[in-house]
């Protein structure tokens, strides 16, 4: 059970790298989306072996109740993957209104230096 | 739009919209004990508003202010056990026995979670707002002047 | 006393929700975020006294054990960092409210409010008794600067903003999984426990999660390998916002990795943590030296600086440690005062090109004077704070015997005082060659009644900002044995323990 879930971590983490890396914003949205969910479930898999819902009112009846504590800590950590989300898809379109596409660009800064540089040489 | 042309679409989600406020009451409320909570009912009803707006029905207006006010409701609940003398956060439970309803158990944390709903029901308000905003209207040209000015320095 | 620990982190929130409510109503907005940043700082102040005179104090938020719930800590390290920070803050803010009249501030609209939800932030992440909640503290501190980073939306700033964004969100989720990791490691993500749990573990395990956590606080501080972002997405914001960025982010960063290498007994790591804070200094500086627009310049500072708070903390003695809180509390103001003069410079004359600017010596020497005493202080010269500061440090160094840090740290020093006189020369000296902003360029200036009344409130809270750098100088001695006891007790950690678990253990 937990050998799946952290080979779908895993997954799911390198797919999100991979995703991340690309210059498109609405593919880094989708990347962050799966390294959140990557996170989420590194988290859960870190709560140990999988057990009875741990709820207040049902503690007494079970013995073996799963760790409450990963599990509030995921759910927060959705709450603020899902806000960053949304705002990542504001920003990318921003980006796409102001420039047409939504790449990431190279700083202006960076490129007159290097251009610089290149026309010294 | 697309959805605007599709009767069947519009009509549908008309009629399914009181549904999923029923569905995001109950979560609402059962959340104490009991899988839902505010952040979930929040997004139910996130989920309807945001099926709403692709439709053209209406919804919510002043999603900034239903955010500053859930924002507040929080921070009261937050610091209103301060005011007694115990510590932040703390929280209260009543239990009474109504006629309908059985017995019945709440607590401060459904005033906090009340804040919740609002707070995510705004932030996905005001995020549709500014999306709807890059694409439809061009509102912004006067920032898109500004940018290329800045750009060309 | 206890109260005024959770309510540091609660009253700029509710500030932040209240003045959302009535951002278009300007003098409410203002009254509001003032009010509560005043409020904030009084209260850490009387924190500080507290702590200074009875030692640390613990909430418990909730009423919840320490091994299920929150846990605020409020002891020697964290006071006298919030008090700096919430000091700084208010000054900001001041100076903003000052600057509104001007194109080159913030929308006030949103970036009063967003602020506010800063300044929670940097207070819970500062209180935090838990990796958790130094979580959520981070993301609401980033959340709040992407949005300071980008709400004007206009190219320049949504592209750097981009590259901030997408570095420091994938710094979170690392973040995220290190929470896991010390997790399944040690069940538990209270700090105190971790004391006590962290040094059991198998030496692999504990250089895995030191390093791993190196690298996520490392990107939030700016650290060698990690720090690109932050030249490129700094300068674009506009510079009040830069100013608290650069007082308070990257500083929080260290901050939270002083906290969590010296409690967690990461000593093993000290070598690590010296070559990345040497090579920090250095690329910092030459950095600065490559570039030629005062805001960049500057902004290179913060990563250079950077470097010796690391050293200090790679030297994992009592006199390193407490030399690089000394560092902290010094560069918070410093870092920010010198933006400010930077945010006044460029309201002046309209650009922050150094070949753009000069002459400013002559038409305003005030201005001068505010940009060469922390700029000297910067570079470490005495009598300024930096000076004391650095001197800690240096100190440290040759008494843990390792030489090679402590020359490249003085070479760093050197090269700072460098590019300070770059500044210098370009902008204050030379003959002028920008018009003055009393020549209104275009319709876009507001009124001149207006636009010098804003100019002495500018004024106004910079020669404040600048007063408090120089108070640091002067009250070098009582901060010195503030900073010492916090090393000590960081290092030690079992004040630490006692304090957060108290009679339950």
């Amino acid at each position: 059970m937990s050998g799946v879930l952290i080979l779908v971590v895993g997954a799911l983490t390198a797919i999100g790298t991979y995703l991340v890396t690309s210059r498109a914003l609405s593919r880094i949205v989708l990347g962050f989306a799966l390294l959140g969910h990557a996170a989420v479930l590194a988290l859960v898999t870190a709560g140990g072996r999988a057990g009875d819902p741990p709820l207040a009112d049902r503690l007494e009846t079970s013995a073996d109740a799963a760790d409450p504590l990963p599990q509030a800590l995921s759910l927060t950590a959705i709450v603020i993957s899902f806000g960053l989300t949304l705002f990542l898809l504001a920003l990318a379109g921003r980006q796409r209104q102001l420039s047409g596409d939504d790449l990431v660009e190279d700083d202006i800064e960076d490129r007159r230096i290097a251009e610089h540089t290149e026309a010294e040489q | 739009m697309i959805a605007d042309r599709s009767i069947v679409v519009q009509d549908g989600i008309r009629l399914a919209s009181p549904l999923a406020i029923i569905v995001a009451t109950m979560l609402f409320f059962g959340g104490h004990n009991q899988p839902g909570g505010g952040f979930a009912g929040g997004l139910v009803l996130g989920a309807v508003v945001a099926l709403r707006s692709a439709t053209g029905l209406s919804v919510p207006l002043h999603p900034v202010r239903m955010m500053a006010l859930g924002g507040v409701i929080i921070g009261g609940v937050a610091l209103g056990p301060l005011v007694v003398g115990d510590v932040v956060l703390d929280q209260y439970i009543w239990e009474t026995t109504l006629p309908v309803l059985g017995k019945v158990k709440a607590g401060t944390a459904l005033i906090f979670d009340a804040g919740v709903v609002l707070v995510v029901l705004g932030l996905i308000v005001a995020m549709l707002d500014a999306l709807a905003q890059g694409g439809e209207h061009r509102t912004t040209l006067r920032l898109d002047a500004e940018g290329d000015r800045e750009a060309d320095q | 006393m206890s109260v005024l620990v959770g309510l540091a982190v609660i009253v700029p929130l509710l500030a932040a929700m209240v003045s959302l409510g009535v951002r278009r109503h300007a003098f409410l907005r203002d009254t509001v975020v003032l009010g509560s940043l005043v409020g904030v700082t009084v209260m850490s102040a009387v924190l500080l006294i507290q702590v200074e005179a009875n030692g640390s104090l613990v909430v418990r938020v909730g009423g919840w054990l320490p091994q299920l719930g929150i846990v605020l800590v409020a002891d020697m390290f964290a006071v006298l960092v919030l008090s700096v920070a919430m000091v700084t803050i208010t000054l900001v803010e001041a100076f903003s409210i000052g600057q509104r009249r001007s194109t080159a501030g913030a929308d006030p609209t949103v970036a009063a409010p967003m602020l506010m939800v800063l300044t929670a932030g940097v207070a819970l992440s500062v209180l935090t008794g838990d990796l958790f909640t130094l979580f959520v503290a981070f993301e609401l501190m980033l959340v709040a600067s992407y949005v300071l980073l980008t709400h004007k939306g206009q190219a320049g700033q949504v592209r750097s903003g981009m590259t901030y964004v997408v570095i420091n969100l994938f710094a979170s989720t690392l973040f995220l999984f290190g929470v896991a990791f010390v997790y399944s490691a040690t069940g538990t993500v209270n700090l105190a426990l971790l004391v006590e749990r962290i040094p059991e573990l198998q030496t692999e395990v504990r250089w895995g999660i030191g390093l791993w956590f190196l690298v996520v606080f490392g990107t939030k501080a700016a650290m060698f390998p990690l720090f690109s972002w932050l030249p490129d997405s700094y300068p674009t914001a506009p510079t009040t916002i830069t100013a608290v960025f650069a007082g308070l982010l990257t500083k929080i960063g260290v901050y939270v990795m002083i906290r969590f290498h010296t409690l967690m007994s990461m000593d093993d790591l000290g070598t690590v943590i010296l070559v990345i804070a040497g090579f920090t200094m250095i690329v910092g500086v030459l950095g600065a030296l490559a570039q030629d627009d005062m805001k960049r310049i500057l902004s290179f500072h913060i990563v250079s600086q950077i470097g010796y708070m690391l050293m200090g903390l790679g030297l994992f003695s009592v006199a390193g440690v407490a030399g690089a809180i000394i560092f902290v509390v010094h560069q918070i103001p410093v870092k920010t005062v010198l933006f400010l003069v930077g945010a006044m410079v460029e309201t002046d004359r309209r650009s922050s090109a150094l070949s753009k600017l000069g002459g400013l010596v002559s038409s305003r020497p005030w201005l001068a004077v505010a940009f060469a005493l922390p700029a000297l202080s910067l570079a470490g010269l005495p009598p300024f704070s930096g000076f004391v500061a650095k001197l800690a440090l240096i100190d440290a160094g040759v008494e843990a015997g390792t030489v090679a840090i402590v020359v490249v740290g003085l070479v760093g020093s050197a090269l700072t005082l460098l590019s300070m006189v770059k500044i210098w020369a370009g902008v204050f000296w030379g003959p002028q060659n920008a018009p003055a902003f009393h020549a209104p360029e275009s319709e876009e200036w507001a009124p001149r009644s207006a636009t010098a009344r804003g100019w002495s409130t500018m004024s106004l809270a910079t020669g404040a900002a600048v007063a408090l750098t120089l108070a640091i100088a002067l009250f070098a001695g009582p901060l010195w044995d503030m900073s010492e006891r916090a090393a000590t007790e960081l290092l030690d950690g079992e004040v630490y323990v006692t304090d957060v678990l108290g009679s339950e253990r």
